[in-house]
């Protein structure tokens, strides 16, 4: 008997991947298939901020061989344009300096990294623990200059100063990579250029590294023109995604959280009234809405945020596609996800990945070698909890800064629990997937093999969404836990 | 004797995701984008290549590039060796 949810999700499968149709990709890969995928991408790109970037990528389909190069240019060219187009008040001479300042620290690092063996032993040892010191270094030293962070027209230096600490810390993880590329010996022969690429804050106005380091970009670039139309497909595939769920935004909005920011009894002009998760968790429990419009609000508000997320990272890793690097996607259908770990690894891939790279696998290669579940429990805890909650503290150092170490922990308490949570959540789906791979999966009826997957989502959508309530670095974890016991009808 | 092609494909053998063959696994097919392994699979890879071929990673640290087709890992055990020899 066939089942019907396979055979559509099947249909689905080969309509979906229409960019994959060779007889597509070879016409794209002629003069004229060129000439009207650029066309297609000057009006998939021309309403978003990534428009700058298309000449780049023309220039890169043209220049294979200086594709690294032109990818490096393209990220400082978005660079600047998100940190300074918004912030035009900037002296262009210090706009300069700054550029002077990425270069230079760039330069300076992949100097060291360079000349890795020659280091001292204890910087070969621990490499990322001294460049993490170098830096909150420099930002414990921020309130010791005069006016700190705050602007002032008699003496910009030290606003500049403070700045450049902002800088170095939004460059930290690439040059984490950076490092890691010279314990491995791969930059002896290396070329500053290709490493720009590597370094500069491309794509992507966040800490996090997307499409990882040089390596990784060099084993996803087109090595023949068939490669790269496929990749230039893949590309505007990602771009239309995001262009559609940026239209299905509004709907929602306008279905669900049509007075969002106000209180369940203001006038509401949704068709069904629901709450981002946020405002509800600042609401007095005698405000907040019915249960049922807890519930809802709940999934539907995950709902909207992955769609946000998606939308960014289908434009980011859609340019890189369009510039010839067919890299992963950064969000790839987390919510049709079956366990935890899955969603974790589709939700936000290349967040997770830094988390991998930097706090993972260096645990999984150093402790507990002989106990296989412990040392997978060390180096999760390593990954999901301990550098989770160190990458949100470091992205959010002016807190640090304004407030001092302890409010800065009470501020993060309800992201500090959200951490350890994940951590063990993650380790027991992980133990659980190892656990399957080695029984024979039952054999279930067409029906129940559907009723088991959707089992399984929902409990996935179960976790995270109940998880979200402790995931907002800046609010209260009393408030918090407040509103999760609300939602089963125990109030306090 | 078995190669160390065929200890890593009989490694492969017990990772791999319930719906994927090892017959059309080509030497360089990316295991987790073809959709062989899932990520979780790569910590096993990791203790396989320490306990069979003896790789100290904690000397270079796991690169994920290495370990995603069987000529990665072919090319890191013969990397790994040569350095170790040198020593």
């Amino acid at each position: 008997m066939t089942n019907p949810l396979l055979s559509a999700a099947s249909t689905w499968q080969t309509l979906s991947q229409w960019h994959e149709n060779q007889r597509l990709i070879d016409f794209v890969a002629s003069t004229l298939g060129q000439i009207l995928l650029w066309c297609c991408c000057l009006l998939l790109l021309y309403p978003t901020p990534y428009l700058p970037l298309l000449p780049l990528m023309i220039l890169a389909s043209r220049l294979p061989a200086q594709r690294i190069p032109i990818l490096g240019i393209g990220g400082a060219v978005l660079f600047f344009w998100f940190r300074f187009a918004k912030l035009p008040t900037i002296d262009p001479l210090w706009i300069a300096s700054d550029i002077a300042f990425i270069v230079g620290i760039l330069w300076l690092f992949f100097q060291l990294a360079r000349h890795y063996s020659a280091l001292p032993k204890w910087l070969r040892n621990s490499p990322q623990i001294a460049l993490h010191s170098l830096l909150w270094l420099c930002i414990a030293a921020i309130p010791f200059f005069p006016n700190g962070f705050r602007n002032n027209p008699d003496n910009p230096f030290f606003l500049h100063a403070s700045l450049c600490v902002l800088l170095f810390s939004f460059l930290i993880w690439r040059i984490g990579m950076l490092l890691y590329a010279g314990k491995r010996g791969q930059l002896k022969t290396a070329r500053f250029v290709d490493h720009l690429l590597y370094c500069l804050p491309y794509l992507g106005p966040t800490q996090v590294p997307y499409g990882k380091g040089l390596d990784y970009l060099q084993s996803k670039q087109a090595k023949q023109n068939s490669d790269l139309a496929k990749s230039q497909l893949a590309g505007v595939k990602l771009l239309l995604l995001a262009l559609l769920w940026q239209a299905l935004l509004p709907v929602l909005n306008r279905l669900f959280f049509a007075s969002a920011t106000h209180s369940h009894d203001s006038l509401s002009t949704a068709l069904i009234q629901l709450y981002h998760v946020d405002f509800l968790t600042t609401l007095p429990v005698e405000r907040l809405p019915p249960l049922a419009t807890l519930w809802g609000s709940l999934f539907i508000d995950m709902i909207y945020e992955t769609m946000q997320l998606a939308i960014t990272g289908h434009f980011i890793v859609g340019c890189f596609r369009l510039f010839g690097f067919n890299i992963f996607r950064n969000t790839y259908r987390p919510l049709l996800t079956k366990s935890l770990v899955d969603f974790w690894n589709q939700y936000y891939y290349y967040f997770k990945e830094l988390l991998v790279d930097f706090f993972f696998f260096p645990a999984y290669i150093s402790l507990f070698k002989n106990n296989i579940k412990l040392r997978i429990f060390t180096a999760t805890m390593a990954s999901a909890c301990v550098g989770n909650f160190y990458y949100h503290i470091l992205q959010h150092f002016d807190v640090y800064l304004e407030h001092g170490v302890t409010i800065t922990f009470e501020k993060f308490a309800s992201y500090l629990f959200y951490s350890v949570v994940l951590g063990f959540g993650i380790f027991i789906s992980m133990l659980n997937a190892q656990q399957r791979r080695t029984l024979t999966p039952p054999a279930y009826t067409p029906l129940q093999a559907n009723l088991v997957v959707l089992r399984k989502i929902a409990g996935v959508w179960l976790f995270f969404s109940l998880l979200r309530i402790w995931d907002h670095p800046s609010s209260q974890f009393w408030q918090d836990t407040r509103f999760f016991f609300t939602l089963f009808g125990l109030s306090f | 004797m078995k190669t160390q092609r065929d200890k890593i494909v009989s490694f492969l053998q017990t990772v791999l995701r319930s719906s994927a063959s090892i017959d059309r696994l080509q030497d360089h097919d990316n295991l987790v984008q073809a959709g062989y392994i899932d990520s979780l699979a790569m910590l096993e890879i990791v203790a396989f290549l320490e306990a069979e071929f003896a790789i100290d990673f904690s000397e270079s640290g796991v690169n994920p590039v290495d370990l995603e087709s069987i000529d990665a890992m072919l090319a890191l055990i013969a990397r790994s060796h040569s350095h170790t020899s040198k020593h």
